[in-house]
């Protein structure tokens, strides 16, 4: 096709050069051919009279004596060279075609002939010579006449006409190729740019309106709306499961999808409306003329319905969820940018909170993505300054009850939002790429605290500190780990990473050698939340760890599910078959901690033994652990 | 349809080829500012208007200058081989430049006009003299040019040497029996 347009264009453009080339050419000719040739019909044929006549009159003054032979002969050389130059050369050519004309003229030329001896000899007065020359040439006064009149009027200028008309002809032949060719041109040049205008306007995939003429109809819609006092919604759609879709089954596939939405959105609006793909999976819909929320909402409703609706993939079938996020014009914004941005806002939290639906943008939204925002500001500020705190939570040894672990949490008390919860610290952290940061001052109090109660002279327990998974990925775990030895002077061994299941094993994997590179430097690992991400048996085998902390939730089934302490028993015995500590956390009574005892697990962790506590609250349980035990002995 | 244009664009090519431009023939010089002699044949030219080194000075007028057959002889000789439009086939004249002639006769012109015997004149402009070998032609293929022959002076442009000159604003300047230049 492409191929063919190509040829279809070089066989234009050639048309139009030959055409116009020729046709040029043409006109020229012509335009030559007429200037020649008027000239020499009119001009040298009336000269050819005005000779003749001087001639005639001359040939009188001479026969009454008035002039000398030398004039007379000039004038008669005149006479003959005006029929030379009707006879011979190109520039006569033309009129050699007449007939009549090159009978009079060689004619004439041949009485001048005869005559010249008779004129050279010539005497002055009206003798018989002179009658005699008067005699021969007064005929061709009227046969001249006849051939300027008849020049004058072209009734001669038939060959001419002939060869003019086939040029005329030929030139309208080129100039109808010339003008063709130049309007098929003058076409590709329009319809280029025309299709390049739709492209600079229109996605290419979904034929729906791009971002550029998105903000385009909401400008558009903006003007509208302020003019007539008209409300419209902005709808942000975004769909879930798309990504899926374009890994597992392909990006043909997926285009698929989006051509679907695509269509199944214009259905749904009326012509004043606009669907637009911003890029992506993401679509906008500028809903002009609403009179009342309902309508925005039911709009809302009808794209998540039929978004939802299976689609049909050359005999697959997918489905693809949407959130949808509405902000309404004037009433949430009087401002086309902001709007977007709270549609945005919306749809975020519809992503955040369920699988698919809808949201109306409302200020809370804008709240608290301000109060994110000052967070992450002042975390900053909090890690630099040390406003952060640590609580720890001791871990008890089921044998002795004594205190052999505690583990690091965070606490931040901001001076205006009040406490943050941890998951919320971490969640902003990594949103804001303050994650190794955080995770480096964590790590560095918790260690600094260690040694204080060592200096203390306090028992020597371990530390376990939580590691985000912003650290594995970096890669500079392993560093900051030997930075903060380094720098405390703790023994590798009282200090204990966790890793958490279901948040950090993705990374893990893409990185093993972090843990083992920890375990070569003597750290202990632990795996916290055992038993419900996703881990399987192989991470346990293949891992360095030394630690399993029973996730919390079997616990809480211990009273109700008769299996939950099976299930412990039998990660208690998987944990020991493996030669790793087994760690209970979430212990909140006495019932539950009576029912562990029996299992053989090594630690206890939970509100029933202990709450997260200050460090100089540490400090005075491992003093009253210490004072209570006679000799000192080792953890 | 090309077929005219063809033959005769091969034509014209062809007379480039089998004639040699110009060939001079005398290595006489104008001496400028030598006084010109006086003719002693018949008068063929008279140029007269910015005339510096005539050899007529007639009543209440300018210097003339007059040339005979023997005088332009004198000029530096020139052959031209050229086709014409009143001619059939390669001519070949003999002759003296335009160029020479009004060297020797002023320092210094703005162009000329030619004047036939038959009153026909035409405008020649200085640059054209100067860019252009322009002859006054005495000799026709080595015959001397009778009156009926567009004798006995023909202004020849070397329309083949230079087709740019094959134009009618060019013919027309190509003054037949020339009788009278005048300076200007």
């Amino acid at each position: 096709m492409r191929h063919k347009k190509f040829i279809l264009m070089i066989f234009t453009v050639f048309v139009f050069a030959v055409s116009s080339f020729v046709a040029l050419k043409r006109h020229n000719q012509t335009i030559d051919l007429l200037s020649v040739t008027g000239k020499t019909t009119v001009w040298t044929v009336v000269r050819l009279e005005s000779e003749y006549l001087k001639f005639m009159q001359i040939v009188h003054l001479y026969a009454m004596n008035e002039l000398d032979i030398d004039t007379l002969m000039i004038r008669f050389e005149l006479l003959w060279s005006r029929t030379d130059v009707l006879l011979v050369g190109e520039e006569s050519k033309e009129l050699r075609q007449q007939p009549m004309l090159v009978n009079v003229v060689l004619d004439l030329q041949a009485h001048l002939n005869e005559l010249e001896p008779v004129i050279e000899n010539l005497q002055p007065g009206k003798n018989d010579n002179y009658r005699h020359i008067v005699a021969t040439l007064d005929p061709f006064y009227q046969r001249i006449r006849d051939i300027v009149v008849a020049n004058f009027r072209g009734e001669y200028s038939h060959y001419d006409a002939v060869k003019r008309n086939n040029i005329q002809i030929e030139i309208g032949f080129y100039l109808t190729g010339f003008v063709f060719s130049g309007l098929i041109l003058l076409w590709f040049v329009w319809r280029e740019s025309r299709r390049n205008q739709a492209l600079a306007l229109e996605d290419a995939l979904t034929k729906l309106p791009n971002r550029v003429n998105f903000y385009r109809q909401l400008a558009l819609a903006e003007t509208y709306a302020k003019k007539h006092r008209l409300n419209f919604a902005v709808l942000l759609i975004d769909l879930n499961g798309f990504k899926q879709i374009n890994d597992t089954l392909g990006h043909d596939a997926g285009d698929q999808i989006l051509i679907g939405v695509a269509s199944r959105l214009r259905y749904l609006l009326s012509s004043q409306d606009t669907v637009a793909r911003l890029g992506g999976d993401e679509f906008v819909i500028i809903k002009n003329g609403l009179d009342n929320r309902e309508q925005a909402k039911f709009l809302a409703q009808q794209v998540v319905n039929t978004i939802s609706k299976k689609y049909d993939l050359s005999g697959k079938e997918c489905s693809v969820t949407a959130s949808v996020g509405i902000s309404l014009y004037p009433l949430d914004s009087l401002k086309v940018e902001q709007l977007q941005i709270n549609a945005d806002m919306a749809m975020y939290k519809v992503k955040k909170e369920q699988e698919g639906g809808y949201q109306f943008y409302d200020p809370d939204m804008f709240n608290s993505l301000l109060r994110r925002k000052q967070l992450a500001n002042d975390l900053v500020d909090a890690i630099e300054n040390n406003q952060l705190r640590l609580l720890y939570q001791p871990l008890f040894s089921f044998a002795c009850g004594n205190i052999e672990c505690v583990e690091a949490l965070l606490r931040w008390s901001h001076p205006k939002y009040g406490p943050i919860s941890p998951p919320e610290i971490i969640d902003i952290a990594s949103e804001y790429g303050l994650g190794t940061r955080l995770d480096k001052w964590v790590l560095l109090a918790a260690c600094r605290q260690n040694m204080l109660w060592q200096q203390a002279g306090l028992e020597k327990i371990q530390t376990s500190v939580n590691v985000s998974p912003a650290m594995y990925r970096c890669g500079d775990l392993q560093q900051a780990v030997v930075d903060v030895l380094k720098s405390t002077g703790l023994c590798p061994k009282q200090l204990m990473i966790e890793v958490t299941e279901t948040t950090t094993m993705s990374d893990i994997e893409a990185s093993p050698d972090v843990l083992f590179m920890l375990a070569s430097l003597g750290v202990e690992l632990a795996l916290d939340d055992f038993g419900t991400g996703y881990s399987s048996l192989s991470h346990l085998k293949n891992l360095p760890l030394n630690k399993l902390k029973i996730d919390r939730s079997f616990i809480t089934d211990l009273g109700q599910d008769p299996n939950a302490l099976r299930f412990i028993h039998t990660i208690v015995q998987l944990g020991k078959n493996l030669n790793m500590k087994l760690v209970v956390e979430g212990i909140e009574t006495k019932e539950q901690y009576d029912l562990l005892a029996a299992e053989g697990c090594e630690q206890v962790q939970g509100f029933y033994l202990a709450k997260p506590l200050s460090s100089s609250k540490v400090s005075e349980l491992l003093a009253q652990q210490m004072a209570d035990m006679s000799p000192a002995s080792d953890i | 349809m090309l077929l005219p244009n063809s033959i005769s664009r091969i034509f014209y090519t062809l007379t480039l080829f089998t004639t040699f431009l110009f060939l001079s023939l005398g290595g006489v010089k104008p001496v400028v500012g030598a006084t010109l002699p006086v003719p002693t044949e018949r008068v063929l030219l008279t140029v007269s208007g910015n005339v510096e080194h005539g050899n007529v000075v007639p009543a209440n007028a300018k210097h003339q200058a007059t040339f005979d057959l023997a005088m332009l002889k004198q000029l530096p000789q020139h052959q031209l081989l050229t086709t014409t439009p009143w001619t059939d086939g390669i001519q070949s004249f003999t002759g003296v430049l335009l160029k020479d002639l009004l060297a020797r006769v002023t320092n210094s012109h703005a162009g000329i006009k030619a004047l036939a015997i038959d009153n026909f004149s035409a405008q020649i402009s200085a640059q054209e003299i100067n860019d252009y070998p322009i002859m006054i032609a005495y000799l026709r293929n080595g015959k001397q040019m009778k009156i009926r022959h567009k004798g006995p002076l023909w202004v020849i442009y070397p329309l083949d040497q230079y087709p740019q000159l094959k134009k009618s604003v060019y013919h027309d300047k190509m003054v037949w029996q020339l009788d009278k230049i005048q300076v200007q």
